[in-house]
């Protein structure tokens, strides 16, 4: 048998028919792939539905995902318990330090104007109806509680900041060099801030208040755990002065281990043989 | 014990922090770290059998000592004023910054004048220095070899417990 060579084959008819079936199709397909391939386009189609579904979390983020992120904080805290504490603990504590002491200051400053209330006739009648009803000794223990104590006794010579008498409870290997920075810090801020002829009074810290009196050639500090109220502050100046005028009038430039030791004797027994912090 | 106070002063950059630093801590540090304000510490040395207790202040640097508190230099015995070999412009002022420091210093008190980082210069560049300034200079120190910061202060502490 002779095969007629004009006539097509089956797999040419078969590619035909799937030309004509499929042109549609894939003309389509040539399109999807040029979409594809092509980055601009793409992202002219795509960029709408990111947009859209960022919008989407955007709004609903804290919904979507709750769940996941609380699971992930909860391990993370379990897991690094005491590197958060390292790392907030040292705010913590100043801040509670801080607020207490300034809790204690308003206490204090409280009760102080009680006190001087007490003094009138309206005063007068709430304690006598406190003594026969009985004495509030929280209010006398909590006082107690809140008292600031005396740390640190310098003194100083006022110009050149050299230690003249020094006291304190325990015994302190940089007393002069705090003494010199004492004086530096002092003079620096006189200098810097200077109103007339006025001295720095006063150092106030959270947790501890040093108190300054000048003299002509020397001045004295004293280093306060606690903070002192304006009463208190005036009690302690009377203090330093009554101490300065008994002690202190013979005061030289020249400062020997003998006037050193003398005058840290007297500091000690004035200052650190009471137990109580004030003067009363 | 003696006690006295001592100064060091001089321009910014010129080594005062490392010769105090040096003397107090026996260390130097390459680190440039410039001084706020001032910085106080103690040393005690042995002067002619007797201790004496130095109480070093750095005071942060200034282009002219005028500019420096002038509370800072009351009360004090002695004064080593530095300056930098390798840059005039520290010592182009000292004669003016010494007649200045002598009239807020009370009577008797020293002023060592100091050329300090003698390991980045030759002889002959220290003897051009020495010649150009014309106030004679005390020592030539060497902060970070450490070569005479000891022989500076024993120089000082020697004249320090005759006043």
């Amino acid at each position: 048998m002779v095969m007629d060579q004009s006539k097509p084959s089956n797999d040419e008819l078969m590619e035909k028919l799937k030309k004509i079936l499929l042109k549609e199709d894939r003309e389509e397909l040539d399109k999807l792939k040029a979409l594809i391939n092509s980055r601009e386009q793409l992202s002219e189609k795509v960029a709408p539905i990111i947009e859209e579904r960022l919008d989407f979390l955007r709004q609903n983020f804290p919904e979507e995902y709750k769940g996941v992120i609380n699971k992930i904080i909860e391990e993370k805290l379990k897991s690094s318990q005491a590197q958060i504490i390292d790392a907030i603990y040292p705010a913590m504590g100043k801040m509670i330090k801080k607020y207490i002491n300034h809790q204690f200051v308003q206490f204090k400053e409280s009760v102080d104007n009680k006190v001087k209330n007490s003094f009138s006739v309206k005063g007068f009648m709430q304690r006598m109806r406190s003594k026969f009803g009985g004495v509030d000794e929280t209010e006398v223990w909590m006082r107690e509680l809140s008292k600031a104590s005396k740390d640190e006794v310098f003194v100083i010579q006022r110009d050149s900041g050299l230690l003249i008498g020094h006291a304190s409870l325990k015994e302190s290997d940089d007393k002069e060099v705090v003494a010199g920075m004492f004086t530096a810090i002092k003079s620096f801020v006189e200098d810097a801030f200077k109103k007339g002829q006025e001295d720095l009074g006063s150092i106030d810290g959270n947790t501890y208040t040093i108190q300054i009196e000048n003299f002509k050639t020397f001045y004295i500090a004293i280093v306060m755990s606690g903070k002192l109220t304006i009463a208190e502050k005036e009690v302690l100046s009377n203090d330093i002065l009554t101490f300065a005028d008994e002690e202190l009038s013979f005061v030289s430039s020249d400062i020997t281990e003998d006037s050193f030791d003398m005058i840290s004797n007297k500091l000690k027994a004035y200052f650190f043989n009471q137990k109580e912090v004030l003067k009363t | 014990m003696i006690s006295k106070k001592v100064i060091l002063t001089g321009s910014f950059g010129v080594g005062k922090t490392s010769l105090f630093n040096q003397f107090i801590y026996e260390k130097f540090s390459d680190k440039y770290l410039t001084t706020i304000g001032v910085k106080v510490n103690k040393k005690v040395i042995q002067v002619n059998g007797k201790d004496l207790s130095i109480l070093l202040w750095d005071i942060a640097g200034e282009v002219a000592q005028d500019k420096v508190p002038t509370s800072y230099f009351l009360g004090a015995s002695g004064i080593i004023y530095v300056f930098d070999l390798t840059r005039p412009s520290t010592y182009k002022n000292l004669e003016s910054d010494i007649a200045y420091l002598k009239g807020l210093l009370k009577e008797g008190s020293i002023i060592k004048i100091v050329g300090n980082k003698k390991d980045l210069v030759t002889d002959d560049q220290i003897t051009q220095v020495i010649d150009d300034i014309s106030l004679p200079v005390d020592i030539i120190t060497s902060a970070k070899t450490g070569e005479n910061v000891e022989n500076m202060f024993a120089l000082l502490g020697e004249e320090l417990v005759v006043t």
